[in-house]
């Protein structure tokens, strides 16, 4: 079968270049400045399109390495805690393996896992414990990867020197710690 | 990072009565910016109304005000959008009126106002107070007038002259909101000196000369000043969040433990960098210096830290000189500073307020940015959308300040 979806994002794209864009009054530069916008943004759309589940697993995959990071040093603060983000871990891990699990269901575990790190964290800030600082070490450096994931996903955007980052599709490949 | 499927009733889409008060009583910030921060969350569950807000909509609105302010003879001629920045609704127009002495005269005026909801809630009344400490120190744009409780326009409004100048060299790259903005060495030689000039004469002007009424002045040898921010930072990532983020949560924790006391309260611009002046291209003079909707009162390492922003300036043609906004070297900046005003830079305020500002702008671009775009508040909402990539940049440079900090 075709791929329509590539198609009608080129068709968009060439629909707002040829037709669209030329025929604003270019007296209003909102209106000009936002046609470019949405013409970039679909280019980053059509670049991004056929990766949105790959991500979603990586996002997973990245969230649940965190959870394990973080849940054995913070088990001598918050047991219950450490508990919680275990068992979203492997939770996570059988969405994992199963390669049907749909992006939103991988999109909601990410976020659960996300929801209750951060609600971890929240306990350790008045703590003057240095497991505390140990397990904002942990959570902090563990997000190095995900914000690589995210960088390289809007690197077309040009904010952002990406000179050192590899691109989405090895990111998207490269093995979780 | 990942947003979860939003709930229908998810409460910062429509807050309660309840829910806002409970986050102004966690999170207490200035009175002023109390004041936008409340009226925001109270106008957020109000329907769509583009129409309201469109060119036509705004000039009917222009023409009701200055009916009512500007005397009679009147005429508003050309009224066009002005492109450029990413939290303002700006419209350029003149004004044909009665001149004093006879005949008429004719004014090129900007009206400023906020969008149904704005990437960074500010105070038009504080705006204004600012513009006008400034006449007389700075080139600042003269305020004509002030709607600020929205009686004639939709949202809070300044009508001030417009100021000629480029916020770029004609024949360089539009980058959007002027970031990382380049000048040719030749330029820079002539602007850069103009810049510290500028940084000196605010940093060194007298918080506590009259006409600052809506800035709260915070105690110096207290973290007051600090807290507040942070504060202010907080309650709307409180009010505007759609996901959770762990780094997020973590550097605020290390802002709370690590705020700095207040040496000297010193007014600062808020958003002092390249985009945010104008010059003219002939003389090379700058002429305007705008977008002071984040001036407050405060700890100068805040601007400080903000100006020297990586993404804020780019490399010198070697290819390893960092320039502040694109000007001026790093290390000539702070010295240049130093001189100029007589004021230290203290290298740990300028850490924290590093880290704070990243905090800042992550809550912009991931947060705040993400709920008016989802709930369509602005007229340029693919504009808010696009600069979302900016908050991760922001959060690899939160990650590694934390890290060499804990």
């Amino acid at each position: 079968m075709p791929d329509t979806i590539d198609n009608a994002f080129l068709a968009c794209q060439r629909a707002l270049e040829d037709m669209i864009l030329p025929a604003i009054d270019r007296a209003n530069p909102l209106a000009v400045e936002q046609a470019q916008l949405v013409l970039r943004m679909l280019g980053l759309l059509r670049a991004r399109a056929t990766l949105l589940h790959p991500k979603a697993r990586k996002e997973l995959e990245l969230n649940r390495s965190a959870a394990l990071a973080v849940a054995g040093p913070l088990r001598a603060l918050e047991p219950t805690a450490a508990d919680r983000l275990e068992a979203e871990a492997g939770a996570a891990g059988h969405l994992l393996a199963d390669p049907a699990t749909p992006t939103d269901a991988l999109n909601q575990a990410a976020a659960g896992i996300a929801a209750h790190l951060s609600a971890a964290i929240a306990t350790c800030g008045p703590r003057d414990d240095p497991a505390a600082r140990q397990v904002e070490r942990i959570a902090i450096d563990s997000q190095g990867a995900l914000i690589d994931l995210h960088r390289a996903w809007f690197a077309p955007t040009g904010f952002d020197d990406t000179a050192d980052l590899p691109p989405l599709d090895i990111l998207l490949a490269a093995p979780t710690p | 990072m990942t947003v979860p499927a939003q709930a229908p009733s998810d409460i910062r889409n429509a807050p309660t009565e309840d829910f806002i008060a409970r986050s102004r009583a966690l999170f207490p910030v200035e009175a002023e910016l109390d004041r936008m921060l409340t009226r925001k969350m109270r106008k957020r569950a109000e329907p769509r109304n583009p129409a309201g807000y469109s060119l036509d909509a705004l000039v009917v609105c222009l023409e009701r005000f200055l009916q009512d302010h500007g005397g009679p003879g009147q005429r508003i001629g050309n009224p066009r959008w002005m492109a450029g920045g990413a939290s303002k609704i700006q419209i350029a127009f003149t004004l044909d009126r009665p001149a004093n002495g006879g005949g008429t005269e004719q004014l090129d005026l900007v009206m400023r106002m906020e969008p149904a909801e704005s990437v960074n809630t500010t105070s038009r009344l504080r705006e204004v107070q600012l513009l006008d400490f400034f006449q007389d120190k700075l080139p600042v744009p003269k305020v004509r007038w002030l709607d600020d409780d929205a009686r004639w326009f939709p949202e809070p409004t300044i009508i001030y002259d417009r100021a000629s100048g480029v916020t770029r060299p004609t024949d360089q790259e539009n980058r959007v909101s002027g970031i990382g903005q380049r000048f040719s060495p030749e330029l820079r030689r002539e602007l850069a000196p103009q810049f510290m000039d500028a940084l000196a004469r605010i940093h060194t002007a007298d918080p506590a000369a009259a006409g600052l009424a809506a800035f709260h002045r915070p105690a110096p040898g207290t973290t007051e000043s600090a807290l507040l921010q942070l504060n202010r930072v907080r309650r709307v990532w409180h009010e505007d969040h759609s996901f959770s983020f762990p780094l997020f949560d973590a550097a605020g924790n290390w802002l709370e433990r690590n705020l700095p006391v207040l040496d000297h309260a010193t007014i600062l611009h808020g958003d002092f960098r390249a985009g945010n002046f104008l010059f003219d291209e002939g003389s090379r003079r700058i002429t305007a210096w705008l977008d002071w909707e984040r001036g407050h009162i405060g700890d100068r390492h805040r601007d400080l830290a903000w100006t020297t922003t990586s993404s804020f300036g780019n490399l010198a043609e070697d290819g390893k000189t960092f320039l502040v906004s694109g000007l001026i070297p790093l290390d000539e900046f702070y010295h240049e500073y130093e001189r100029r005003t007589g004021l230290p830079v203290d290298p740990a305020r300028l850490r924290y307020y590093r880290i704070f500002n990243c905090y800042q702008l992550i809550t912009t671009a991931l947060c705040s940015a993400w709920r008016i775009v989802h709930l369509g508040k602005t007229h340029q909402d693919v504009l808010i959308a696009w600069v979302e990539g900016v908050g991760y940049s922001q959060a690899q440079e939160l990650r590694r300040l934390l890290l060499e900090e804990l």
